[in-house]
């Protein structure tokens, strides 16, 4: 979902050199043609219709068409993780460009993707970590929480289960909001000084390292909810309610399985 | 053979957790929630018991914890020998 006004920029540890694009986090590189590499110098100071048309008046092509590759381009780095894509407008363009999108794709049974973000985890003492990944997550996993919050006390509603559906959302937007961050926290702390970066898009989370020890980290994630349960069993006794807090939270668990793209590193299957 | 043997340990293990934390959880809200005597096992194999008596109650995990994990971990394996031949053969 990437639009003529957007432009891009290179996330920290991510350098144009030449006609390469070099991510020194994770020791990849990238060879870029001519072109490509004139589009990455200028989308990062110009929108895509403003390089677009330049390029295409010095080259002698249609605007559309280097529109069209230049977008091509900036998704395909995107999807590399290599570029982050500046919005041309706010929020609300931004919400009024996916929902007409979606509205074209619905009949694909498809939704619009959103591209990726790419967030630096500070280097330093586990406490400069933790911070830096608590701050770039802290507001996503808010929104998590209460849109999952939501969705579940609708849905006990409909059971016909009104009058836990308020502690219970409640107590699940809570969970999910610590656990959200907690879960990539525990794969940061656990690699270390290793140096990684923080993934999002929408509402999903990742931490993408180039480290080893990757059973050890890819289990640190889900294990961090037992670490979150724990307090929250020993509330049953004064809030019932938080027993259904601490089965979600440990529920994570179930992302050691192979059910979960942590479980299937933790298992040797990526 | 280590894939399963990993994912087999893993998720025996996963699972074992989320079941002792899941009935620990059960417990504490049937003994705060002045719930009634009640028991939870698969066939003849008790899982998990709650007796009240009077004011005090007892909670009890039974042995059939450990071959429902198990068997969690079996599926688990099977799943993950599967993937791997899959991700081979493709």
């Amino acid at each position: 979902m990437i639009g003529r006004r957007d432009r891009i920029e290179l996330p920290d540890g991510v350098e144009l050199c030449g006609e390469e694009i070099v991510d020194h986090v994770r020791g990849a590189t990238v060879r870029l043609n001519e072109t490509a590499t004139r589009l990455v110098a200028d989308l990062q100071a110009r929108s895509i219709a403003d390089a677009a048309g330049a390029i295409a008046r010095d080259v002698g092509v249609s605007v559309g068409q280097v529109e069209t590759d230049a977008t091509r381009l900036c998704a395909e780095l995107n999807n590399r993780l290599l570029v982050n894509i500046r919005r041309g407008g706010g929020l609300r363009f931004l919400a009024a460009r996916w929902l007409s999108l979606a509205l074209l794709l619905l009949p694909l049974s498809s939704l619009p993707s959103l591209p990726y973000r790419r967030y630096p985890v500070l280097r330093g003492t586990a406490l400069t970590r933790a911070l830096s990944v608590v701050r770039t997550l802290a507001l996503r996993s808010f929104v998590l929480g209460c849109v999952s919050g939501v969705a579940l006390a609708l849905l006990l509603i409909g059971s016909g289960l009104a009058v836990v559906a308020l502690p219970i959302a409640l107590l699940a937007t809570v969970a999910l909001t610590i656990a959200a961050p907690v879960h990539e926290l525990a794969h940061v702390l656990a690699l270390r000084r290793a140096p990684c970066f923080l993934v999002v898009r929408g509402l999903r989370m990742a931490v993408v390292h180039n480290a080893g020890r990757s059973a050890l980290v890819a289990v640190a994630g889900p294990a961090s909810g037992i670490a979150l349960a724990i307090p929250a069993l020993a509330l049953t006794p004064v809030l019932p309610e938080a027993a259904f807090l601490s089965i979600v939270l440990s529920g994570q668990l179930l992302g050691l399985t192979v059910l979960g793209k942590d479980g299937r590193n933790a298992c040797g299957l990526s | 053979m280590r894939t399963f043997v990993i994912s087999f340990l893993i998720g025996t293990a996963a699972v074992l957790v989320i079941l002792v934390v899941g009935l620990m959880a059960l417990g504490f809200a049937a003994a705060a929630g002045d719930w009634d005597n009640f028991d939870i096992a698969i066939g003849p194999i008790g899982l998990f018991a709650f007796e009240r008596d009077g004011t005090t109650t007892t909670t009890s995990m039974g042995i059939g914890v450990v071959p429902v994990a198990a068997l969690a971990g079996l599926v688990n394996a099977g799943a993950a020998v599967l993937l791997r031949r899959r991700a081979r053969s493709a």
